[in-house]
C-alpha cells in the first residue's frame, strides 16, 4: 500500500452536526457520549431550534423548555462538543471519514469569555426591533438575547439595526458592561474544520401563512399562526402565559384552529402533510382549555391525522373530556367583524348545513417546510434533494444522503415531530458510528475534575436556591420569601432566589458560591429531581463537592402546579419542603460510588428487519452481536411484503439484508432459539439460551415485532372474496388484478375501536399502495376505499393525490355506522352511508379487501415478564420517555425498536433501530460504567439473614453468600428502597434516604406543630 | 397609444356612463381606445352552462377581430367580459385541435398574441409610465372607499390573474396614491348575488346587505368597484337589500372611472353620474372635492 493511499484512508474520529435543534442536540450528545468529537455549526446565536418556542408538550403537557434546557446545558458544558453559533459552512471538500470544512462565522460583538450574562446591556439599550422569537408579538433590543435559557447565554449584537452600526452613534452598552464584553471591532471570523463525517439537521421553515390573504393572517389582528399561540401560552412569552388576543388583550373564549394552513394545497402552497399539526392543534386546545376554563376550542380539519403511539386516545380525551369541538371541513375565508375584532368562520356543519360562527380568535395551523437554507446545503455540501425540497433519501436508509459520509436527519429528511426527530438524532449518530467505528476516541479529552474536597471534619455550610422556574413556580409560591425564611434555618449559610436556576448563568453562579461561601452542600429548590437533579450535581462536582452532597426540594411539580391560585398555602408548603430537605441535607456524607466493566456485545431480540437493521449498525461499529430468533429463519414481518408505496422492491432490500447480517463476522445469528434464563445489569448481562448456549452481553435491544391482525370482522374467512390487504398485495404480485373485476377496500378493520383503540399507521398507506398497483396495471378496473380519515401523513400524501388522480374512489364512514357486507351469487354487495351524499349507497364488488391492523407479538409478554420492561394497554413496549427518550426503556441497557414498539412503516422501524443501535453503542463503547451512589448499603453486623430482603427484591440484588448469609451485590441495586423497608434488623439503608435523615425530615416538618 | 377597446353590452346599455367615463379617462392619460369592429356577445356566465364549446368561441371572435386587425393589447372593462376572454384565450392556448377546430369557422383567426388587459391593470400600468404625473389636480382626501372587486376578475382558479386573487390591491394602489384613505374589509371578492338578483332575490340582498354592513362597520364612506355587474347590484337594489338587513346608512357606488375622474378634475355631470340610483354627488361635496 501506497504512502498517498494511506493517507487518504485515515479517518478522523470527529463528526460536524450542522444544527442544533433538539435532532441535532440528540445526535451530539450520542456521539460527544462514545468518544467522538463533535462540532455543532448554529446560525442563529444560540441552539435550541424550533423546540424552544413552544410552551408545552403532549401527552404529558410537560414544559417543552424545561425538558429541553438541561439537554441544552449538557451540550454546553460537554467536553467533547464546541459549539459554533452564528455560523454557517461555505465549503467542503475531501472523502468521508476526512473532510475539511470551511466555516463562516459572523461577529457576535460580544465577548463570550467575558459576558456574565447579566443583561444590563440590553436592558439600556436604545433600540428596539420586532422579536422573531417571539413570532412578533413583542419587542427585542439592538443588544438581545432570544430567550433566557440560550446557550451559549451570551448576548448578541444586531448589527443591522445597533445605532452605532449603523450611524456610528451610542455604544451605550459599552458603558454600562462592566465585565468588558462589548467588542464593536468584532469581525467574525473565517476557520478550517476536519472531520470524519457531517450530519445535516438544519431543521424546519414554517409555512407563511400571509400567503393565504383569504384566512386574513396580518389583515385581521385576532388572527395568529400555532407558533405565535404556543408562544402566548408561554409562560415565558409576550403575555406571561395568560391567554390574550393580540387586539384588544381580551381572554378570548371561543377559540378556532384552522388545520392544514399551507399542507396537502398543491395549487397554493405545499402538497405534502406536515405530520405534525393535528396533534398541536389538539394539544394547544387543551392547553388553552387548562389554562383558562372558559375557553371553548374548535378545530377545523379535513382528516384526523392522530396516527402515532396513543395519539388517537389523547383525541378522544380532547373531545369527551375537556370538550374540544372538531368539525370536518376546511375553511376557505376568515372575516372581522371590525366593530368588536371577531371573526367569522364559515363551514359546513354536522348536517350539512352552511354555518357561520364567530369566534374571538383565529389559530392557523401552519405546516412545516424545508429550512431556507436547503438549496445552498445542497450545492455547499453536493447532495440531492427530493421534488418537494427536503433531502433525498431512500426507505431503506432514511438517514443517509446521496453523498456518503454526509448523513442528514430530522424535519429536513420529512416533516417529523419532536419523538421522531429525537429518534432520527440517535439513528443518524449510529450510522456516522459505524462509518468512524475505528477511530472511535482519538479526538476526545477526558473531563478534568477537581479533586474533591474533603468535608468531613466541616459543620455543613448549605447553600440555598429557590427558582421562580419562570413563573410556573413563582406565580404561585412567594420564592423570594422561601428564600428569605431558608437563612435562618439551621446549617444554612446561604439562601437567594434565582429566575430559571437550569439556565447556564445559574449554574456558574451555583460555581461561584460554592467557592466564594465555602459551601459543602447545596439544596435547590425547584422543578423535578427527576429531570434535574443530574445537572446540578454535576455542576457541584464540578465545583469540587461530591455530587451527592446535593438535594432537590421539588416545589413545583408536587407543590406550585398541584396548587395553583392558593397562594399562601402553597407557600407555606412550599416552605416545609424546602424545611424538610435542608433538615435531610444537615446529615448528608459524601458518596463514594463504583464503577463496573462493560462487555461490548449487544444481544438483539427478534430478527425481523428491525432487529437485523439494529444488528449490523451495532457490528459495523464493532461491536459483537448476538441476534437470536425463535422461528426457524430470519426475516420477519416483512417477508409476506413485496413493494413499499413507493413501489421500491421489498424483497430484494430484504434478501441483501439477511445477507449481510448473516455474513457479517461480528454477528452470531441464533434461530429457532428463545431465552431460557437471564441476568445480570446494564453492561454486564448473562443470558442462556433455549439451546443452552450461554452469553455475555452489554445491552438488549427488544425488537419482538408485531403481527397482522386477523379479522373475524365482515365475513373475513367465510367467503372467498373477502381478502387482506396482504393477500390482495401477493395476488397482484402475482398475476395482477383480476381483468374485469372490482375492488372496494375497508379500512381501519380491528383498529381505532376498543379494545385496540390505537392506529396500525401503516394501513392507509397499504390500501394506497395496493389501489394504485391496480390502476396502473388495469385503469378500468373500479377501486373504491370506505375510510374513517386517510392518514397519508408526510410526504405519503403524493401517493393518496396520485390514487385519486388515477381514478380511486374515497367513501368516509362513521365507526357507528359501519359498512354492510352481504354476499351475492357473484361477489358481494356493500352498503355504507356517503356523508357527501347524505344517503347510503351499494356497491357491487368482486373482492372485499379488509386494511387489518398490527398487534404487538405475542412474545413480548414473555420479554416484558422476564426483563421487567412495562407495556401498555395494548401490549406496545413503553418507552422512557414519550419525546426524549424514545428507544430507551427506564430500566438501564434496554432499548425498543420496531414494531414491539408502536405499528410503524418500514422507513420508521429502520430509523427506530438505527436509533436504538446508535443508543446501544454509546453504553457500549464505555469500558467502565459508574454506579449510582443512591443504592441500599447492607450493614452485615446487623443482618440476621431472615430473607426478607432476598425474597422481595425485584433487582435480584441481595443474594445468598458462600457462608450461608446474605451478601448484597450493589452493582444490581437501583436504590428502590423495598429492602429497607421490609428489614425487620434495618440492615438496610438506602444511601441520602437513610432512617436518620428521613426522621430528620418529620421533625423538621412536625416541629412547629404544638 | 392605442389600444383594442371591448366594451360588451353592459357599456352598451345598462352602464352606458362607465363606457363613456372609460374613454374620456383614458383619452385623458394619452391612451387611445379603439372599440374594435363588429364585436359580438361574450357568452358571459351562461354559454358555459349551456355549451362548453360556445363559451370558448365567442369569445375567440372577438379575440380573432382585434388580432388581425393588428392590436397586442384589448382593454375589456367588464369583470364578467374580462374573465369569459381570459378563459377562452387559456384554453386556446393549451387546446391546440379546439383552437384548429374554431378557427376553421372563424373570418378572422386567433394567432394567440393579444394580450387582455382589464381595467384596472391599465390604470396600473398607466401610473407605472407616468401618465398621472400632472394630471391628478384635486386630492382625494377625506374619501374613505371599500374597494369591492366581486369575483369576475379572479374567477377562473386555473387561469393566472394579475393581482393577488384573495385579497387584490389594485384600485387601493390607485385611489390612496390621489390621496384616498382605502380601508381594508371582509368582502372584497365575496359575491354579489350576479343574476341571482332577479331570480332569486332572497339569496341575492342577503349576500349585498353582509357587504354593505361590513363597509359600514368599517367606517367607509363610499363603495368603488370595476364591474358593472356589481356596481348596478349594490346601487340598484341598496334601498332594498338595506332595508331587508336593518342598515340605516346608505353608501355611493361609484365606478373607479368617477373618483380617478374627481382626481382629475372633470366634473361628475360631465361623466353622466347622474345615472346613480343612490345619489353619489352628496359625499363628493360634503368632502369638498368638487
Amino acid at each position: 500500500m501506497s504512502m498517498m493511499t494511506q493517507l487518504n484512508t485515515q479517518k478522523r474520529g470527529s463528526v460536524m452536526i450542522v444544527g442544533g435543534g433538539i435532532g441535532g442536540m440528540q445526535a451530539s450528545l450520542d456521539l460527544a457520549d462514545s468518544g467522538y468529537k463533535v462540532h455543532i455549526i448554529q446560525k442563529e446565536s444560540s441552539i435550541g431550534g424550533t423546540m424552544v418556542m413552544l410552551d408545552k408538550t403532549f401527552p404529558t403537557g410537560d414544559c417543552s423548555m424545561c425538558m429541553i434546557s438541561p439537554k441544552m446545558v449538557e451540550v454546553a458544558r460537554h467536553p467533547n462538543i464546541e459549539v459554533h453559533t452564528l455560523s454557517s459552512v461555505t465549503s467542503v471538500t475531501g472523502v468521508p471519514g476526512d473532510f475539511k470544512v470551511r466555516i463562516l462565522q459572523k461577529p457576535r460583538y460580544v465577548k463570550m469569555e467575558n459576558c456574565t450574562g447579566c443583561g444590563l446591556c440590553e436592558e439600556k439599550c436604545p433600540k428596539k426591533t420586532s422579536s422573531e422569537f417571539e413570532q412578533n408579538l413583542a419587542v427585542r433590543k439592538a443588544i438581545y438575547c432570544d430567550f433566557s435559557q440560550a446557550v451559549p447565554n451570551t448576548r448578541v449584537i444586531d448589527s443591522s439595526i445597533c445605532l452605532y452600526l449603523t450611524k456610528g452613534k451610542c455604544r451605550i452598552c459599552e458603558k454600562v458592561c462592566t465585565a468588558k464584553a462589548i467588542d464593536f471591532e468584532d469581525k467574525g471570523k473565517e476557520f478550517d474544520l476536519d472531520v470524519g463525517a457531517v450530519i445535516l439537521s438544519p431543521g424546519l421553515k414554517r409555512h407563511n401563512p400571509a400567503l393565504h390573504q383569504e384566512l386574513g393572517f396580518g389583515r385581521w389582528k385576532n388572527v395568529v399562526t400555532s407558533l405565535q399561540f404556543e408562544r402566548i401560552l408561554s409562560a415565558s412569552g409576550p403575555f406571561s402565559g395568560e391567554i390574550q388576543r393580540p387586539s384588544d388583550k381580551k381572554h378570548p373564549e371561543k377559540i378556532a384552529w384552522l388545520q392544514c394552513v399551507g399542507s396537502r394545497d398543491p395549487h397554493n402552497a405545499n402538497p405534502w402533510c406536515s405530520s405534525v399539526c393535528c396533534m398541536y392543534a389538539t394539544k394547544q386546545a387543551v392547553i388553552a382549555k387548562e389554562h383558562d376554563k372558559n375557553v371553548k376550542p374548535s378545530i377545523f380539519y379535513m382528516d384526523m391525522r392522530a396516527f402515532g403511539k396513543d395519539f388517537d386516545k389523547y383525541v378522544d380525551r380532547a373531545k369527551n373530556e375537556y370538550n374540544v369541538a372538531y368539525h370536518r371541513s376546511m375553511i376557505s375565508d376568515v372575516r372581522e367583524d371590525p366593530e368588536t375584532g371577531d371573526l367569522i368562520v364559515r363551514y359546513t356543519n354536522d348536517e350539512g348545513k352552511l354555518t357561520y360562527e364567530t369566534f374571538d380568535m383565529v389559530v392557523l395551523s401552519i405546516g412545516l417546510e424545508p429550512h431556507s437554507d436547503v438549496h445552498e446545503f445542497a450545492k455547499t455540501f453536493g447532495i440531492e434533494l427530493n421534488e418537494h425540497g427536503f433531502a433525498k433519501t431512500s426507505v431503506f436508509s432514511p438517514v443517509e444522503s446521496s453523498k456518503e459520509g454526509i448523513y442528514v436527519t430530522g424535519t429536513f429528511q420529512s416533516p417529523k415531530d419532536i419523538p421522531e426527530t429525537v429518534m432520527q438524532g440517535s439513528a443518524v449518530a449510529g450510522t456516522a458510528m459505524c462509518l468512524l467505528g475505528e477511530v472511535r476516541g482519538s479526538e476526545v479529552v477526558e473531563p478534568v475534575l477537581p479533586p474533591e474536597k474533603d468535608i468531613s471534619q466541616d459543620e455543613p455550610r448549605i447553600g440555598v436556591i429557590v427558582c421562580h422556574c419562570g413563573i410556573n413556580i413563582s406565580q404561585t409560591v412567594d420564592v423570594k420569601k422561601i428564600a428569605d425564611d431558608a437563612k435562618s434555618l439551621p446549617g444554612v449559610t446561604h439562601s437567594e432566589d434565582m429566575m430559571y436556576a437550569c439556565a447556564q448563568d445559574s449554574q456558574d453562579k451555583i460555581k461561584k458560591l460554592i467557592q466564594e461561601k465555602n459551601l459543602n452542600r447545596i439544596v435547590v429548590a425547584s422543578c423535578t429531581p427527576r429531570t434535574h437533579a443530574p445537572l446540578f450535581q454535576e455542576t457541584i462536582r464540578e465545583a469540587g463537592l461530591n455530587k451527592y452532597l446535593f438535594e432537590l426540594a421539588d416545589i413545583r411539580e408536587q407543590c406550585s402546579w398541584c396548587h395553583m391560585g392558593e397562594n399562601e398555602m402553597a407557600t407555606k408548603k412550599a416552605g416545609d419542603i424546602v424545611r424538610m430537605n435542608i433538615a435531610k441535607v444537615n446529615r448528608f456524607e459524601p458518596i463514594v460510588t463504583d464503577s463496573v466493566p462493560v462487555t461490548p456485545s449487544a444481544l438483539v431480540i427478534g430478527a425481523g428487519i428491525a432487529g437485523m437493521t439494529s444488528a449490523l449498525s451495532l457490528a459495523e461499529q464493532g461491536f459483537a452481536v448476538h441476534l437470536i430468533e425463535k422461528e426457524n429463519a430470519i426475516g420477519g414481518l416483512l417477508k409476506k411484503v413485496h413493494r413499499t408505496i413507493e413501489a421500491e422492491d421489498v424483497q430484494d432490500f430484504l434478501r441483501k439484508r439477511m445477507y449481510e447480517v448473516e455474513k457479517h463476522p461480528k454477528i452470531t445469528i441464533h434461530t429457532g432459539t428463545t431465552i431460557k434464563k437471564s441476568e445480570g445489569f446494564v453492561g454486564n448481562f448473562k443470558t442462556t439460551l433455549s439451546d443452552e448456549s450461554q452469553i455475555e452481553h452489554g445491552a438488549v435491544i427488544v425488537a419482538t415485532g408485531g403481527e397482522e391482525y386477523k379479522p373475524i370482522e365482515y365475513g373475513y374467512g367465510e367467503n372467498r372474496c373477502i381478502i387482506t390487504q396482504r393477500d390482495l398485495e401477493k395476488q397482484l404480485e402475482d398475476k395482477g388484478p383480476t381483468p374485469g373485476s372490482s375492488y372496494v377496500m375497508i379500512q381501519c378493520v380491528g383498529s381505532r375501536e376498543e379494545p385496540t383503540n390505537y392506529c396500525s399507521r401503516i394501513c392507509c398507506q397499504d390500501a394506497i399502495k395496493n389501489a394504485i398497483s391496480i390502476k396502473e396495471k388495469d385503469p378500468g378496473v373500479p377501486v373504491t376505499i370506505i375510510f374513517r380519515d386517510m392518514r397519508t401523513y408526510g410526504l405519503r400524501e403524493d401517493y393518496y393525490r396520485k390514487a385519486r388522480d388515477l381514478g380511486v374512489m374515497f367513501v368516509r364512514y362513521e365507526p357507528d355506522n359501519k359498512p354492510q357486507v352481504t354476499p351475492m351469487g357473484r361477489g358481494l354487495s356493500i352498503t355504507t352511508y356517503d356523508h357527501m351524499l347524505r344517503s347510503p349507497i351499494t356497491l357491487q364488488t368482486d373482492y372485499l379487501v379488509l386494511s387489518t391492523g398490527l398487534r404487538p407479538h405475542p412474545a413480548s409478554e414473555d420479554i416484558s415478564k422476564r426483563f421487567k420492561l412495562t407495556r401498555n394497554a395494548e401490549g406496545f413496549f413503553l418507552e422512557a420517555h414519550v419525546k426524549l427518550r424514545p428507544v430507551d426503556f427506564p430500566s438501564e441497557g434496554f432499548f425498543v425498536a420496531g414494531l414491539a414498539h408502536a405499528p410503524k412503516n418500514i422507513d420508521e422501524t429502520i430509523s427506530q433501530a438505527l436509533s436504538a443501535a446508535g443508543r446501544a453503542g454509546v453504553l457500549l463503547s464505555h469500558d467502565r460504567l459508574g454506579v449510582s451512589g443512591i443504592i441500599s448499603k447492607h450493614n452485615r453486623d446487623l443482618c440476621m439473614s431472615c430473607l426478607a430482603c432476598f425474597r422481595v427484591c425485584p433487582f435480584d440484588s441481595p443474594f445468598i453468600d458462600e457462608d450461608g448469609k446474605v451478601s448484597h451485590n450493589e452493582v444490581k441495586c437501583t436504590g428502590c428502597g423495598i429492602c429497607s423497608g421490609i428489614c425487620p434488623a434495618k440492615a438496610f439503608q438506602v444511601n441520602n434516604f437513610r432512617d436518620d435523615q428521613m426522621i430528620a425530615m418529620i421533625d423538621a416538618l412536625t416541629e412547629n406543630i404544638a | 397609444m392605442e389600444v383594442a377597446y371591448y366594451p360588451g353590452c353592459s357599456l352598451h346599455q345598462s352602464s352606458q356612463f362607465y363606457d363613456l367615463q372609460t374613454r374620456r379617462i383614458f383619452s385623458e392619460l394619452g391612451i387611445v381606445l379603439k372599440e374594435i369592429e363588429d364585436w359580438s356577445c361574450c357568452g358571459a356566465t351562461s354559454a358555459g352552462k349551456f355549451n362548453d364549446f360556445l363559451a370558448v368561441a365567442l369569445p375567440s371572435r372577438n379575440i380573432g377581430i382585434a388580432e388581425q386587425a393588428g392590436f397586442k393589447e384589448m382593454l375589456i372593462p367588464c369583470s364578467g367580459c374580462y374573465s369569459s376572454h381570459l378563459m377562452s384565450q387559456t384554453r386556446l392556448r393549451h387546446n391546440i385541435p379546439l383552437l384548429n377546430e374554431i378557427n376553421g369557422e372563424l373570418a378572422f383567426k386567433v394567432t394567440n398574441t393579444l394580450k387582455l388587459v382589464n381595467i384596472l391593470e391599465l390604470f396600473l400600468e398607466a401610473k407605472d409610465n407616468g401618465r398621472f404625473e400632472s394630471k391628478i389636480v384635486k386630492q382625494l382626501t377625506g374619501l374613505k372607499p371599500a374597494c369591492y372587486y366581486g369575483c369576475m376578475t379572479r374567477f377562473a382558479y386555473d387561469v393566472p390573474v394579475s393581482d393577488n386573487v384573495e385579497n387584490p390591491q389594485g384600485m387601493e394602489t390607485l385611489l390612496d396614491m390621489m390621496g384616498a384613505e382605502s380601508r381594508d374589509w371582509s368582502y372584497k371578492t365575496a359575491c354579489c348575488g350576479a343574476s341571482a338578483a332577479i331570480n332569486d332575490p332572497d339569496t341575492a340582498f342577503n349576500l349585498m346587505g353582509k357587504i354593505m354592513k361590513n363597509a359600514v362597520k368599517r367606517g367607509c364612506n363610499c363603495i368603488v368597484t370595476t364591474c358593472p355587474m356589481c356596481q348596478l347590484n349594490l346601487d340598484a337594489y341598496q334601498e332594498k337589500f338595506c332595508n331587508k338587513a336593518g342598515i340605516y346608512e346608505r353608501l355611493p357606488v361609484y365606478f373607479i372611472t368617477e373618483l380617478i375622474g374627481i382626481a382629475m378634475g372633470i366634473s361628475l355631470a360631465e361623466m353622466n353620474a347622474d345615472r346613480h340610483f343612490i345619489d353619489v354627488f352628496g359625499l363628493v361635496k360634503e368632502l369638498e372635492l368638487v
